[in-house]
């Protein structure tokens, strides 16, 4: 039995039942979810090229689908990371279902995540580029909706996706047909500049997200956040795995050092830029970039403890992230919109939305006893050996993310409009406390994601031995 | 037959440089659609010397495959009440001075050698620098989603013809002949999800 197709030939099953469902979203959501977190246990959990039986049936899951002369393989390489999209993936689906989308949300969404576990098995992987394209084309529908006219949101995403996609193709061919090695540095440059902007893209750094500010505006942030957090965690899992084929890349001296600095300066970039913005949306996306910052500051480090912490925190920081969007929307749905003048005083009518809302932005901070911070914690040892500048950064994040806590925190306390005071209803409640839960748990036990981060690394041999 | 066309690729080029007129000057879109249907003749031309008659022939019917989407697209939006001419922000001479420039630009990268790949023939490499060029042009000048999209339909044009002339596999063929049906569907989708009166008033905004 192949396993990639059985994969997408399920998922594709899935989406299509949803797509049926479509007018009931709670259902259509919790089915896709479902179904998308049992294939993700059994890409963890299969015996891969391995003979067993199954009731008295010789049964043999094959890892390679050939397709037009390219292959889709999930080895060690990728089960790991293809099970965490997945994974991911119902849970934003759940989260989705309460959070205003649109009727297509859970069957693209549904799409998306074959799409991108496609890509993430497709050998050589730098063609995965194109399904990255189509990615980004299925989040625009997704993002645009009568009631979210996002034209130039979509545009914009397309645009540096169409760029991404040229910059990695012929990164691509260079690597295949000219050959990259470490004797070759002019065309090694050219290969790792072509390579950066793909990432850039793909992992929103400045100037490469701008199509996040737009975005913010005009579409509903749930979806914005949704999108953004796949593709940051796929660009991130395309660079851990670049690092780990290229040996000439991870040779290059500065590489590592260019890493950390544009982490850095994503955490500085999105700080300063979090200052003056009057729409909590917005403030979601510059958090999501200097969460990432931190991120390729541990990537950055270079050692096999700073691509295991960068790890850690991809699988840590999201339930922080959805927490903090999904009850963003619910605000948005008693306030009717995310500007400032409007948030103020949202507590006095929903005020269990605000405490979740400021649980989720405390956990992408990655304050004390949230799931991001054991990481960040970690980090700033092996930090201080190499750039006492990324410390000051990490500190940085935290001061600011407090400010803007404290910020956030009396203005949805300030003045009182008692006009309509609002709850959540049951699934709402229990989304919520799991959320919040999750939160803690990962806070205080960050060795939960520890056989995920092992599984990975039998597949990241060079980096993660 | 595939001698003559190989013979000839200045015809295509010449055709490329009109499409991307009609697609920088020409307000009404139907007329566009048609240009942009010559531009997917004239690339499908220019690449039957590097790659087999088959694999131009599904780059061919991709191409139409994405006139007629958008076509069909046209004609759902007129019966809706939606204009059939594409509003530019620019004037007509404006445009017609920039593309003029920038196919001029376009010739002379060519020209200088500066952009060295291995193309065994460099006449397809001159169609995908004006290409490239028209296609940014385009994305950079319009702020309309149809007007944009047609752009990067165009940019990718130009990319392809470069891209297959390196790599001419057939995984590489089928998938960015899914990215050009792609972009068609999402404009079509961004057209008709938002009723022409209401996607007028927001572009005035």
């Amino acid at each position: 039995m192949n396993v990639p197709l059985l994969i997408i030939l399920l998922s594709v099953l899935i989406s299509l039942i949803t797509a049926v469902n479509r007018t009931r979203p709670r259902a259509s959501a919790w089915i896709g979810a479902g179904g998308l977190l049992l294939l993700g246990l059994f890409i963890w959990l299969a015996p891969l090229e391995e003979a067993f039986n199954l009731a008295g049936i010789a049964l043999k899951f094959t890892n390679q689908f050939n397709i037009l002369g390219r292959a889709l393989v999930l080895d060690d390489t990728t089960r790991g990371f293809v099970g965490f999209i997945y994974a991911a993936s119902a849970f934003l689906l759940i989260a989705g279902s309460n959070a205003n989308t649109n009727r297509l949300f859970t069957p693209l969404g549904v799409f998306m995540c074959i799409i991108l576990a496609s890509a993430l098995m497709m050998k050589p992987f730098v063609y995965a580029a194109i399904l990255i394209e189509i990615s980004a084309m299925v989040a625009v529908v997704m993002l645009v909706a009568p009631e979210y006219p996002a034209r130039r949101t979509a545009m914009r995403l397309i645009f540096v996706f169409t760029l991404a996609m040229m910059a990695i193709l012929t990164a691509g061919w260079m690597l295949d047909v000219v050959g990259v090695t470490g004797a070759t540095p002019g065309t090694a440059r050219w290969t790792t500049g072509l390579l950066a902007i793909g990432m850039a893209v793909m992992l929103a750094v400045p100037p490469f997200h701008y199509w996040l500010s737009a975005a913010a505006d005009e579409s509903n942030p749930f979806v914005v956040a949704a999108f953004l957090l796949l593709s940051q965690t796929i660009g991130l899992f395309f660079l851990l795995r670049f690092l780990d084929t290229y040996e000439w890349l991870r040779a290059q001296p500065e590489i590592f050092s260019a890493i950390r600095t544009a982490g850095m300066g994503m955490v500085w970039f999105s700080g300063i830029m979090s200052l003056g913005q009057r729409r909590l949306a917005r403030i979601i996306m510059y958090g999501m970039i200097a969460d990432l910052g931190i991120l390729l500051m541990a990537v950055g480090l270079g050692s096999e403890g700073g691509f295991a912490l960068a790890l850690q925190m991809t699988a840590a920081r999201v339930p922080g992230i959805v927490l903090w969007v999904a009850s963003l929307t619910y605000l948005i749905r008693v306030v009717g919109d995310d500007l400032v003048d409007r948030l103020e005083g949202a507590a006095h009518r929903h005020k269990y939305g605000a405490i979740f809302m400021l649980i989720g932005m405390s956990a992408s901070f990655g304050f004390p006893f949230s799931a991001t911070f054991p990481s960040r914690w970690a980090m700033l040892e092996p930090m201080a050996g190499i750039d006492r500048f990324g410390i000051l950064t990490i500190m940085f994040g935290w001061v600011f993310g407090g400010a803007i806590l404290l910020r956030w925190f009396v203005l949805l306390w300030r003045s009182e409009k008692r006009d309509r005071s609002e709850g959540f209803v049951i699934g709402q409640w229990a989304f919520m406390i799991g959320c919040a839960a999750l939160i803690l748990l990962l806070g205080m036990f960050p060795q939960i994601v520890l056989p995920w981060v092992r599984q990975v690394g039998d597949g990241l041999q060079q980096i993660l031995p | 037959m595939i001698e003559f066309l190989t013979n000839w690729l200045e015809i295509p080029i010449l055709g490329v440089v009109a499409a991307g007129g009609i697609l920088i000057l020409v307000h009404d879109r139907v007329k566009g659609i048609a240009g942009l249907t010559v531009q997917y003749g004239c690339v499908a031309w220019l690449l039957t010397g590097i790659v087999p008659l088959q694999v131009v022939g599904i780059k061919l019917f991709a191409g139409l495959l994405t006139a007629l989407i958008l076509f069909s697209t046209q004609r759902t939006r007129a019966s809706l009440g939606g204009s059939s001419l594409a509003e530019f922000e620019t004037g007509r001479s404006f445009r017609a001075i920039a593309y003029f420039l920038i196919m001029i630009a376009s010739y002379g990268i060519f020209s200088s050698g500066w952009l060295s790949l291995p193309i065994s023939n460099e006449r397809l490499l001159l169609g995908a620098i004006l290409l490239v060029g028209s296609g940014l042009l385009q994305v950079g000048i319009f702020q309309q989603p149809y007007s944009i999209g047609l752009g990067l339909i165009t940019l990718i044009s130009g990319f392809e013809i470069l891209y297959t002339g390196l790599e001419p596999s057939l995984a590489m063929v089928a998938l960015l002949a899914a990215v050009h049906v792609g972009l068609a569907l999402v404009i079509s989708y961004m057209e008709l999800i938002v009723p022409p009166s209401r996607t007028n008033a927001g572009e005035a905004e």
